[in-house]
């Protein structure tokens, strides 16, 4: 029971980095992203590689997954970004369909759909990691970094630009802000946080293939976003947990595995289109609904 | 609370409590008649949804009806439990129903099917001591041994078999060869090319496509100029289907070949697969006893007689029960370790077909028959001994 | 080179498909703005419906094909009145609205996959075999493609050139607040839209279920696809659509001569994003208004 609780801990662990820092560019500088699975499995690919090849410490195969997937996102957010909004999203779903292919088919690289197996466990400062609860310990603790840093730069003058471009462009540039320095350093901070969640997803599970990096993942990590509340610290976190909890609630029902898949995101699906109509501001601003007299401590994002 | 409040918790909580004690009851009753036999529990990694459903259902029949045969055996000191998970015929979801078996449900042994699916458990398997038995997947690269064993003959057998027949006894000169660009279709690639080199047959088109694509309109235009004497398709279940009826849709009358995913019953009655030539394991279904006893309570229980995936995984529950039964008479402790000692010192076991032992790389060798289509159903054109 | 010449065959028909996925979703966000990102949902409907009425209830084809297109043109209608109607009265911003949008099409896939399944269907019948011309090999189904688009494209065109309601159609094409002043009420024309765009993709869904097949995956492809081929004719304009999503569908064919089948949504999207760095307003370059 203690493996299974902490196998799930590990998986929403790996969901609340991945939806706060989809959040960073989604919620924070107004870039509608659907292809982070990208970086979560460029990220993932490269810790791999690191810890078949060179070394299992986490601490390496985590920044040189983080320097990788912060490239390659500094590299595409460069030209891309500056395309109007309506195509971003176009294009970046474009982006995912592109680098799945090439998961797949770089064969000498990713190892194709056979993808890279037997990854070693990893290590951290000498405590090597055994079982699923060692891996929770170590997913969480990144967790509280990466939101912590998240919450550092929001509040920070870089955030309060970005929350200033999402809020009123016209405005933002009068005031001398540069758009596309702020996008690009934000959407390459995003991809680079993605990576750290790749990392503990390949040395969790010790195999890694195109599957978990597809469309359908990248669109997963928005639905969190969206459902969760974009643009606040708390809605990715709530997004996640209620991603990812729900399925595991809905297979203590005795629904069929058949049907366990499509029902999920029917209702994610609902879920969104429900959300979006009735409170945009996903299920953040619905808490909020209730919670009348904290407006005044809680202070946006 | 109000009065109606109340009484719908109280009626809610007695309703609770019947559930309970029932549940207790039920498994106090479990526990005691089974506290005589310890159980043996082993987990398979089947696909039970998705496209390749169809082999999850063949595979589970043939093991199903072991853990009977296995369970109804009264000098068996113990009692055999499958715990299955949903393959779906992919790495990733099998990866995460391993992790379970292993971790979770704590198995020392385990059914895997399909190469992918077998190539990414592996790893978990060796390290954490865990027996696993393909007797689906047919990836040369399956030839991992440690832990993990084939009781399938892999696909460099049946291409070994099939391709001089084809050369000599066909006069078949240009083969075109349809793969799925995972670890089962390259290595079956890799191997039809290897061998034609020897042979001197030639590939003249190799086409790799997507596990999960169904629509081959440019494969077809593709493969319409080649102009082969015979195509070859590595493939499986619903997929290979398709590219059957669409080659077929586009004109092509080319000789059709392929392995043992030809043999499902799908194929068999397909319109287009009919003619197709395939090679499998050839099965001896009079060999033994067991052999006799099997097929008369396949037939009885499913209604249909059994084909070779059915008998391998029938056979692989067998021999998990031949090895506990050894280190139960040698009173020695079930573990991963004992039993992967227990496999050496057994050397060989009598099954379904007559008796199989198995390489240090973990293959098993058999003769392979060469098979074609016709009318629905298959008729041996050969059978082929492989030497050493 | 003979290669060539089919695979570019096999283009045309496929381009002819996307052509008229993405005319239809080009009418619906010219006329009214909305990235309606769930019309692939409009034509994974209406290939299931068509399935499920001809092959499973056996019934005639014509009766099929009115099913499929009263099942598409409600699902357009509905989408727009229940959705996104209610989100412009409150002024919700366009990534609401897109995403809104994009629930709608996981419901839709989600609700195929859970009455049919995820494995792939497909209809049977003598149109998806075809006949030599010379060294090429022609399907019905190549054929009918090409034809229908061509028909269908030319016969929008007159609609909204020469009748009262393809005029406003037309207006709102080149600025919705003109419509909005003038009092002719979007919100009817808007409706309009959506039912012809919603239709103008059945042909395709029909002619899919015979060439490749049905999977619940279908729709997410062929939004993409119709997303694309508008963008890259230059969103805004009927014509650019058109040409767009031939095009792609020649690239993409064009594209496997070399590579494999695996890459063809990667040249799609590879064309796509091409166009949006070098040439975002696309090849017809149509004024385009945020919204």
């Amino acid at each position: 029971m203690i493996a299974y609780i902490s196998n799930l801990m590990v998986l929403l662990g790996i969901a609340v980095i991945l939806a706060s820092s989809l959040n960073l560019m989604v919620g924070y500088a107004g870039i509608f992203s659907v292809a982070h699975a990208v970086f979560y499995g460029v990220g993932a690919y490269t810790a791999a590689k690191v810890a078949l090849g060179t070394t299992d410490s986490f601490l390496l195969a985590t920044a040189a997954a983080m320097i990788v997937s912060g490239a390659v996102s500094f590299v595409l957010a460069v030209p891309v970004l500056r395309v109007r909004e309506e195509y971003f999203v176009v294009a970046s779903i474009g982006f995912q369909i592109v680098a799945s292919t090439i998961f797949v088919s770089w064969g000498a690289v990713t190892g194709g759909m056979g993808g890279l197996a037997g990854i070693p466990p990893a290590s951290l400062l000498g405590w090597q990691m055994s079982s699923s609860l060692d891996y929770m310990l170590l997913t969480w603790g990144c967790v509280v970094l990466v939101v912590a840093f998240i919450a550092l730069l929001v509040h920070s003058p870089f955030g309060r630009a970005l929350k200033a471009f999402r809020d009123d462009e016209t405005a933002a540039i009068a005031l001398g802000k540069d758009p596309l320095v702020l996008r690009v350093t934000a959407t390459t901070l995003s991809g680079a946080l993605a990576a750290v969640a790749g990392s503990l997803y390949a040395f969790h599970v010790s195999f890694v293939n195109p599957e978990s990096f597809t469309l359908d993942y990248s669109v997963l990590v928005l639905a969190m976003v969206i459902i969760g509340g974009a643009g606040s610290l708390a809605g990715p976190v709530i997004g996640a947990v209620f991603i990812t909890v729900f399925p595991a609630l809905l297979s203590f029902l005795d629904i069929p595995t058949l049907y366990i898949g499509p029902a999920e995101q029917l209702i994610y699906g609902l879920a969104i289109v429900g959300l979006m109509v009735f409170w945009p501001g996903g299920l953040v601003s619905v808490w909020k609904l209730f919670t009348p007299g904290r407006r005044q401590a809680t202070s946006e994002g | 609370m109000t009065l109606s409040c109340s009484l719908k918790t109280g009626i809610r909580a007695t309703r609770i409590l019947a559930v309970l004690t029932v549940a207790v009851a039920g498994l106090m009753s479990a526990s005691a008649s089974a506290a005589d036999k310890p159980v043996h529990a082993l987990g398979a990694l089947f696909p039970l949804t998705g496209p390749n459903a169809v082999y999850g259902t063949l595979f589970s029949q043939g093991a199903d009806l072991a853990v009977e045969h296995v369970n109804a055996d009264a000098d068996f000191d113990g009692r055999l439990n499958i715990h299955y998970e949903d393959s779906q015929a992919l790495p990733q979801p099998a990866v995460v129903g391993m992790n379970k078996l292993v971790n979770v449900d704590k198995v020392k042994f385990v059914l895997s099917a399909f190469s992918g699916v077998s190539q990414a458990i592996a790893p978990i398997g060796n390290r954490s001591h865990v027996f696993m038995v393909n007797g689906g997947g047919v990836s040369p690269e399956l030839a991992i041994g440690d832990y993990f064993l084939n009781d399938i003959p892999l696909s460099d057998d049946e291409v070994n078999a099939l391709l001089p027949y084809v050369v000599n006894d066909m006069d078949v000169k240009k083969i075109a060869v349809i793969h799925v660009n995972d670890p089962f279709g390259n290595g079956v690639n890799k191997v039809i090319k290897q061998r034609c080199q020897e042979l001197g047959c030639s590939v003249v088109s190799d086409i790799s496509i997507d596990p999960s694509s169904t629509s081959f309109q440019s494969e077809v235009v593709k493969l319409r100029v080649a102009r082969a004497d015979a195509i070859y398709i590595a493939s499986y279940g619903q997929q290979q289907n398709v590219i059957a009826k669409q080659l077929r849709d586009g004109g092509i009358r080319t000789q059709l070949l392929s392995y043992s995913a030809f043999g499902i019953p799908a194929t068999q009655k397909l319109g287009a697969a009919q003619g197709a030539i395939y090679t499998a394991e050839h099965i001896d279904y009079d060999a033994n006893d067991m052999t006799r006893q099997f097929l008369t309570d396949f037939k009885a229980k499913y209604g249909t007689t059994p084909n070779y995936y059915q008998v391998n995984y029938y056979n692989a529950v067998r021999i998990y029960a031949d090895l506990i039964a050894y280190l139960n008479e040698k009173d020695r402790e079930i573990t991963g370790e004992n039993l992967s000692a227990a496999l050496h010192e057994i050397e060989t076991f009598d099954v379904v077909g007559g008796p199989i032992s198995f390489r240090d790389d973990g293959t098993v060798q058999m003769p392979i028959e060469i098979n074609r289509i016709d009318g629905g159903s298959s008729k041996v054109l050969k059978t082929v001994e492989l030497s050493e | 080179m003979i290669v060539l010449l089919q695979l570019f065959v096999e283009g045309l028909a496929a381009g002819s498909l996307y052509a008229l996925a993405a005319v239809g979703f080009a009418l619906i966000y010219a006329t009214t703005r909305t990235f309606h990102f769930a019309h692939g949902g409009t034509m994974l409907l209406a290939a299931y419906t068509f399935y499920q009425t001809v092959a499973v209830w056996q019934w005639p084809v014509a009766l099929a094909v009115l099913a499929a297109l009263v099942v598409a043109t409600l699902f357009g209608v509905g989408v727009d009145r229940l959705v996104y109607q209610p989100m412009r009265r409150t002024d919700a911003s366009f990534l609401t609205i897109f995403a809104a949008s994009f629930g709608v099409l996981i419901v839709v896939t989600n609700t195929v996959v859970l009455l049919f399944g995820n494995s792939f269907y497909s209809v049977d019948s003598t149109l998806s075999q075809g006949f030599l011309v010379g060294p090429i090999f022609v399907t019905y189904v190549n054929i009918l493609a090409v034809v229908l688009a061509v028909l269908l494209i030319v016969a929008l065109q007159l609609f909204i050139h020469r009748t009262r309601t393809g005029v406003v159609l037309r207006a709102m094409m080149d600025d919705p607040a003109l419509v909005g002043i003038f009092g002719l009420g979007d919100r009817r024309y808007g409706t309009i839209a959506f039912a012809i765009g919603s239709a103008l993709i059945v042909p395709a869904a029909i002619l899919t279920s015979y060439s490749s097949g049905l999977q619940p995956s279908m729709g997410a492809v062929i939004t993409l696809l119709a997303i694309a081929g508008a963008i890259v004719g230059g969103i805004g304009n009927l014509w650019g659509a058109a040409i767009g999503g031939l095009l792609l569908g020649i690239a993409e064919n064009l594209g496997v001569w070399q590579l494999s089948s695996s890459w063809k949504p990667a040249i799609t999207f590879g064309v796509l994003l091409l166009f949006l760095m070098v040439r975002p307003d696309g090849l017809l370059g149509a004024r385009t208004r945020r919204s």
